[in-house]
């Protein structure tokens, strides 16, 4: 599966490299409808189980948490990660809080604040889902089934939905969704404030 | 956002339908792959696409991956400590 994911997106450079392709529309409406049908096939997968509303209410009271956790774990990492290659460290939390989601997040970061750090934010959140997909199995196996809703953020309602679901159980799927949700309601709520402190205290 | 709903919902509504065939149903995880495919091919092609962001990627690479990593292990981190510290008090 990771072999032929990673085949997709090469495919696809070379693809953009050779034709240059400008028909930026076209391609968001295509993703778009394909982000439907994978959410269809995931919703598909919960229609599934039967014992679904079971397995909702037996989720441990710790699950809530979960999407607020990886968003502060997210945002001090990649602070972490910026002191190591210079970045400021304001400038590393606005990267890091676009939590996977790199579209939002890049549009969002280059239009109030600053198109280079725009361009790290769709280039880093783009990285984040790509070992995303690599290290979920990993992760699942080594440090249990919760953290491995973790590295997707929030893109663990979409795109690493069903990877989570494939590595772990239907209630792990089920958090996944749930904290894939929260963080995209995060997304343009947190890069915003974050702006603002960083012109504040700039100006 | 309201798309992506509606098509879960859809998608779960349609599981329950007693008379849909099994042909149909076995189709599903085939369609997810193939969408999982398509998403990430057109990701690659409007990065192939922009030679500005082709020729700052050397430069701006190298901090994302840093940057990405930091993220996924923080997240990763905070996630496991707390659910090891909730199972020993609990």
């Amino acid at each position: 599966m990771t072999w032929k994911i990673l085949t997709s997106l090469a495919a696809g450079v070379l693809c953009g490299l050779v034709l240059q392709v400008q028909n930026g529309e076209l391609l968001s409406l295509v993703s778009d409808l394909a982000l439907a049908a994978l959410l269809f096939t995931v919703g598909f997968s919960l229609g599934e189980d039967r014992d679904l509303w079971k397995k909702v209410k037996g989720l441990p009271r710790i699950s809530l948490a979960v999407p607020f956790l990886v968003a502060l774990g997210s945002i001090l990492g990649a602070v972490f990660a910026g002191l190591l290659c210079s970045i400021e460290p304001g400038e590393a939390a606005l990267v890091g809080a676009g939590f996977g989601w790199y579209s939002l997040s890049a549009v969002l970061i280059a239009q109030s604040y600053d198109l280079t750090l725009g361009t790290s934010a769709l280039l880093t959140n783009i990285f984040r889902e790509i070992l995303a997909i690599l290290l979920i199995p990993t992760v699942a196996k080594r440090l249990g089934k919760a953290a491995a809703v973790a590295p997707g953020g929030a893109t663990a309602m979409d795109v690493t939905l069903p990877i989570v679901a494939a590595n772990t159980d239907a209630q792990t799927a089920i958090l996944a969704f749930y904290s894939g949700t929260v963080l995209s309601i995060l997304v343009p709520i947190v890069i915003p404030f974050l702006v603002q402190l960083l012109q504040n205290s700039a100006g | 956002m309201a798309l992506l709903i509606g098509a879960l919902l859809l998608g779960f509504f349609a599981a329950r339908l007693p008379w849909l065939p099994a042909r149909l149903r076995k189709g599903v995880p085939v369609l997810g792959s193939l969408s999982l495919f398509v998403l990430l091919f057109a990701l690659g092609l409007s990065l192939g696409s922009s030679p500005e962001l082709i020729s700052a990627l050397p430069t701006l690479g190298f901090r994302a991956v840093l940057l990405s990593a930091g993220t996924v292990l923080g997240s990763v981190f905070l996630v496991w400590l707390t659910v090891k510290l909730g199972r020993r008090r609990g």
